[in-house]
Formats: structure tokens, sequence, C-alpha cells
């Protein structure tokens, strides 16, 4: 029998762009650039669905080249153009559930630097369940996301 | 351009009822039994419950004072273990206008014969509207309501 638990986490991640802040949520909206970092490191998207809009709902099956197993189940929820996504997803792995996440995406253009700068702040609240992921592991594959958004800019 | 601006935060309840969690997790399974608990203060009009209890499964309900703005809420089930575990995602509207979004995980634990129930609500509020202060008080009130519907419920039986 499967040992119940439900760990809750925040993760807070900031990055800077040299892109517009519309380029920037390009990345989300166009499916040409997401498909360019939308897995962590070196994993494949197997399957992707695109319904970028408020109450779209995607999934994308993704996990290690010749195993992707894990499942995201997504719904966006708040989209306000080149300023913030809020969506939601749920991530399971052969039906097991791993983790449901809310994120917030916030886009600024920096203030200093002008239009080709752009401050990006994710913050993901997450609860992790029966101990199938942690908070470490999550941020490392967020981390690795952005910084491709970084590199396809 | 409009501010735009938001508010992250996380409060937990704790509860104990009297009776099992099969008892307490019932309460939350279908629209006539959450309708019992799951609505605002006695004087709002409001919306009959809608609940398809279920991974992926929508809930919504909608309600305020007369003649005030309309309170809406509408979840989509993300992961739920029979008498365990609930997990959804809720946005609240006032009126036309979003005011937050909520990630929701309900526990129910067997504690002797009786239920420990705990709630964490992560959410992010948006604009300024809506904040955590007033959400937790008004999720307290709800599981008010739900200790009432068990001792009516206990007392029926």
């Amino acid at each position: 029998m499967t040992t119940r638990s439900a760990q809750h986490g925040t993760i807070r991640l900031e990055r800077r762009y040299k892109a517009s802040p519309a380029r920037v949520f390009a990345a989300w909206a166009e499916p040409k650039a997401r498909a360019k970092w939308d897995v962590p490191g070196r994993w494949v998207i197997a399957e992707q669905t695109f319904d970028f809009r408020e109450g779209g709902r995607e999934v994308k099956r993704f996990g290690p080249k010749g195993d992707p197993r894990l499942v995201a189940d997504t719904l966006y929820l708040d989209i306000v153009p080149q300023r913030r996504i809020v969506f939601s997803y749920s991530m399971t792995s052969r039906g097991t559930p791993i983790s449901v996440s809310l994120t917030t995406i916030e886009l600024s253009a920096s203030p200093s630097s002008g239009e080709n700068d752009t401050r990006l702040l994710l913050t993901e609240q997450i609860v992790f369940l029966d101990g199938n992921d942690n908070a470490a592991n999550r941020e490392e594959g967020l981390a690795s996301m952005l910084d491709k958004i970084g590199e396809t800019l | 351009m409009s501010k735009r601006f938001t508010k992250h935060s996380t409060f937990t309840i704790e509860r104990s009822f009297p009776v099992p969690p099969a008892r307490v997790f019932g309460a939350f399974v279908d629209a006539k039994a959450k309708a019992r608990w799951f609505v605002g203060p006695d004087e709002w009009e409001k919306s009959n419950l809608k609940l398809d209890f279920k991974v992926g499964g929508r809930e919504s309900v909608s309600g305020g004072p007369p003649g005030g703005p309309i309170h809406s809420y509408n979840a989509l089930y993300q992961d739920i273990v029979p008498n365990e575990r609930i997990v959804l995602t809720y946005e609240m509207h006032l009126d036309k206008t979003r005011i937050s979004v909520t990630l929701g995980t309900s526990e129910f634990k067997p504690a002797g014969q009786g239920t420990k129930l705990v709630y964490t609500e992560q959410s992010v509020y948006l604009d300024g509207h809506d904040d955590a202060g007033a959400r937790e008080h008004g999720t307290r009130a709800l599981f008010d309501n739900l200790e009432a519907a068990l001792k009516r419920e206990a007392k029926a039986a």
C-alpha cells in the first residue's frame, strides 16, 4: 500500500533576458518557440498539445529519451499579454501522482536598460505527492528550462 | 496601463472531527453533501453548486450579498485518493474580475475513532484583490459549517 504524503513548497526563480517582454512572452504563446525549451535538460517531448488561452488545457508527455513516462496536464488560468501567465499543472508517471503546481510567470521591462532587457520571475507553488518528487529536483528542472529560454532568445 | 502585481501566500487549517475519514470525505464528494456546508454567509444570494467529483472534473458555485458583487468559484480536481486526499485548483472572480488562483490540498487522516483534516491553501492574489487574511477567515468559516453539518448528520443517524 502506498504511504500517502503531501509536501508543500514554493520555488522562486529570477532571470534577466536580453530581449523584449513581447519576445519572452512568445516563448510560451508561440508553439514553435515553446517546443525549443519546454522540457528539462536532454529530456524529450513525445507528445504535446497546444492551447494557450485562459481556460485552455494542454497535455505533454515527456521524459528521458526512450522512456517518456511523465505526463503534465496544464490549465491556463490567467494571461495578461507580455506581463503575466498563471497556470496549474498536475504531473503523473504512468498514472501515479507526482505533484500539482500553481505557477506564476511575471515579465517586466527593466526600467534602466531599455526594451531589450526583460526580468522574469517564476513562482511555483507545489504540492509533492507520496514522496514522488522533491523541491530541489523540481527547481533544477525549472532552472534548466529558463536557461534554455535564454539560449533560444 | 493598469497596475499588475501579485502576492503569493500559504496557510494551513487543521480540524478534528469525531467521525471516521470516510464520513468526512463523504461531505466533499457530491454536490448535495457539499452544498450543506460549502456556502457563504446566510444573507447571501447563491447559485446551485455544480460538482463533477473526478480527476479532471469541475466544480462551480457563485453568490454574494444582495446588490453586491458576485463571488464566483471555479475549480478543477487534480488528484483524488478516496477517503485520504483531494487536490484541486480554483479561481475566484469578483463579478468579471479574476482576483486569485489557488492550489488547495485536503488531507483526511485517521485520528483514533475520528479524523484530522489538514487543509493547505497556496494562492496567488492578483493585482491587489483579496488578501490571505480575508481568505483564511472565510475558509475557517466554511470548516465551521462542515463541523456543524457533520454534527447534524450524526444526530439524524
